[in-house]
């Protein structure tokens, strides 16, 4: 029966499809067509006539497929242009081998030089902007941050004892993944990553949504998200820990499972109140 | 200038270039290594001018994207997983399905992948060849998967081995066969050719080259995951599927268009290059270097005419001016013409021609010093004989 299912849905998608001249193929940024009076947000395998007008913005990108021809044209050009005129206009750089010599220059000789890549990316390694003065004045250091988290572990209350300086929100989804969200207004940079509770007891990683390890800024005026849909360890609890300060989290994450194994009976340690170290679990 | 002199310069312009011919010979090896590693990575030394050539024309403003072949990407699919893919595009009917994967073991309960295998028509299966050690230029098969006798025992093999002396080099070439004791085994893309298209098949038999150059610029591929494949049958009907993994580190290789190309997509560019028929010529070394010579005697020649106040300037100015229209055509003939010229022997022997002008005007200098000597010796001499 699901055999049959299949042989149908196939039949009926082979002699069905009826495909336009051109198509969207390939896009980035926020691209709109023109067609008559609207405006329309663009998306991939879109149907388009030669007269519809596209937007490209500032860094963005339009890539067009003439299904007739099966050649894609690829404008960076920003602006408004007609679809015949992007086409035109890439036909006219693709055999232009003057300038493409000229273009590619720097790719050979100093752009090879931008291809290097930094094994620590996304680590912080030293501070973008000022840091708050009266936070700097507290003296946070790894021990009290390790201190902090290991306290919120062994009490499993994962919600911040101050307001935090960014607004967060986050949350599960229907699919078993998480997503957060963190915009900020504070007038100094927040440091975060989010880390992963496993539920065999106290074990702390480094959550799918914090990789790669090391630990991220926010800055004023900046807002950041990310999601993963589905595919996440079961039974994990993944937190949110920030800090006004850079902190490094390889070094943290081996002093918390060292206290960890030392002993699970040991008390938490005790917490000094008012310390700007925010943990909040996305549930 | 007497007919004379301009004689004798044409043959002082030919003696040098000679000479910058005998030292570019000498000297190739070690200054071309030099010169590659100031442009690739500094431990490898791996870069042609044809590699600067397919950059700049995979970077055009407009590709083509290849309708006949389609890949599908199976990810991290296990063997199930495969085989249900294998199962769909049967009932598409493609022209060709190549199996990029090895299936290096019999697991548990093969019988789903082995029944999807055996039920696919036109199926090509990758297989890996090594160099015989018995024979010279001749291989046998290295890995081929276990399950190859449990299809039906006609199936089509395909080589997946790319042409490269060391692991990690630039994948530039492919090799169309792989010569054994008994058979000769094709490459992969020519395997799932002679299914799909024998007559761009029969082309290549006819070239009978060892190995050809593939032509990666400027070409696209529809790509779909195993859940797209039934909202994109119509794309799949008639049409050559290759199926493999385009996010397995291990089988990532560096291509002239890109530093890290997975093979599948590499078989894909290969396989684009025999249906279309696009072949790259690359002139013969002869041909090479006469073009060097050539370049290097209009240099030579052109200095000697110049007057000494401007010589030097002029000599750089065309030096740079010739780099520029040597790069500019260079990519025009293989842009257009399909030609690879290595102009790095031009270049290189024009390098040398100036050295070899400064050896010959020292050894002139050396020479008219000499004669001198010895003619002021003998006029010594003669004016006094007593002296001893």
């Amino acid at each position: 029966m699901k055999r049959l299912l299949l042989i149908i849905s196939l039949i009926a998608t082979i002699s069905f499809k009826m495909s336009a001249q051109y198509q969207v193929y390939d896009f980035s940024g926020k691209v709109t067509l023109e067609k008559g009076e609207k405006s329309l947000p663009v998306s991939k395998k879109m149907d388009l006539t030669g007269a519809d007008v596209i937007n490209i913005p500032q860094g963005g990108f339009m890539e067009l497929l003439n299904t007739r021809s099966s050649q894609i044209f690829r404008s960076t050009t920003t602006g408004r242009m007609a679809v015949t005129q992007l086409m035109i206009k890439a036909e006219k750089q693709a055999t232009d081998n003057a300038q493409s010599i000229h273009d590619n220059m720097n790719d050979v000789t100093g752009g090879r030089k931008k291809q290097t890549v930094i094994r620590e990316t996304g680590m912080v390694t030293r501070s973008l902007t000022a840091l708050d003065p009266a936070v700097a004045a507290m003296g946070i250091t790894q021990e009290n941050i390790c201190e902090c988290l290991l306290n919120a572990i062994r009490n499993n209350n994962y919600t911040p004892r101050t307001m935090m300086p960014v607004s967060l929100t986050g949350g599960s989804n229907d699919n078993g993944g998480i997503k957060f969200s963190m915009t900020s207004e504070y007038g100094y940079p927040v440091y975060f990553n989010v880390l992963k509770i496993k539920p065999d007891g106290f074990q702390v990683e480094v959550s799918e949504l914090g990789q790669p390890i090391g630990n991220y800024m926010l800055a004023t005026n900046q807002s950041i998200s990310r999601e993963q849909f589905s595919g996440l360890e079961e039974g994990c609890r993944h937190i949110v820990l920030m800090t006004p300060v850079p902190f490094n989290l390889n070094g943290l994450l081996k002093d918390i499972e060292e206290m960890m194994s030392n002993t699970t009976t040991t008390p938490a340690p005790a917490v000094t109140k008012d310390l700007p170290v925010y943990i909040h679990a996305l549930d | 200038m007497k007919l004379r002199d301009r004689h004798k310069k044409y043959l002082k312009a030919l003696g040098i270039t000679s000479l910058a011919f005998v030292l570019s010979q000498i000297l190739l090896s070690p200054l071309t290594f030099s010169a590659a590693t100031m442009i690739s990575s500094p431990d490898r030394g791996d870069f042609t001018i044809n590699d600067f050539y397919c950059h700049v024309a995979d970077k055009r403003a407009v590709r083509t994207l290849d309708r006949d072949v389609v890949i599908v990407d199976i990810g991290d699919l296990d063997r199930d997983g495969i085989a249900e893919v294998i199962e769909t595009l049967s009932f598409c009917s493609p022209k060709a399905v190549g199996v990029d994967v090895l299936f290096a073991e019999p697991r548990e309960d093969d019988s789903r992948i082995i029944n999807a295998l055996r039920s696919c028509p036109n199926i090509v299966m990758a297989v890996s060849v090594k160099p015989d050690t018995d024979h010279q230029d001749m291989y046998t098969y290295d890995l081929q998967s276990f399950l190859m006798d449990s299809i039906s025992t006609g199936t089509a093999v395909g080589a997946t081995n790319f042409p490269t002396t060391e692991g990690d080099r630039t994948i530039r070439e492919f090799r169309p066969y792989f010569p054994g004791v008994t058979d000769t085994i094709d490459s992969f893309a020519l395997a799932i050719a002679r299914i799909a298209s024998p007559s761009s098949a029969t082309v290549i038999d006819e070239r009978g080259n060892s190995e050809e150059v593939i032509n990666f610029c400027s070409r696209t591929y529809n790509i779909y995951n195993p859940d797209e494949l039934i909202e994109n049958a119509d794309q799949i009907t008639g049409k050559i599927v290759l199926l493999g993994s385009l996010n397995h580190r291990e089988d990532m290789h560096t291509t002239p268009v890109k530093s890290a190309m997975t093979g599948v997509m590499i078989h894909a560019h290969t396989l684009s290059t025999i249906l279309s028929e696009t072949y790259f010529y690359k002139l013969g070394q002869w041909w090479n270097w006469a073009i060097a010579f050539l370049s290097c005697f209009t240099v030579i020649a052109l200095s000697m005419f110049i007057p000494t106040k401007i010589k030097s300037m002029t000599m750089r100015v065309f030096q740079l001016l010739l780099l520029y229209v040597t790069i500019r055509y260079g990519y025009e003939l293989f842009i257009n013409y399909n030609i690879i010229a290595n102009f790095s022997y031009s270049l290189l022997m024009i390098t040398f021609g100036l050295l070899a002008n400064d050896f010959w005007t020292g050894a002139e200098g050396c020479t008219v010093w000499i004669r001198d000597k010895i003619t002021g010796l003998k006029l010594r001499k003669l004016r006094f004989p007593a002296i001893r």
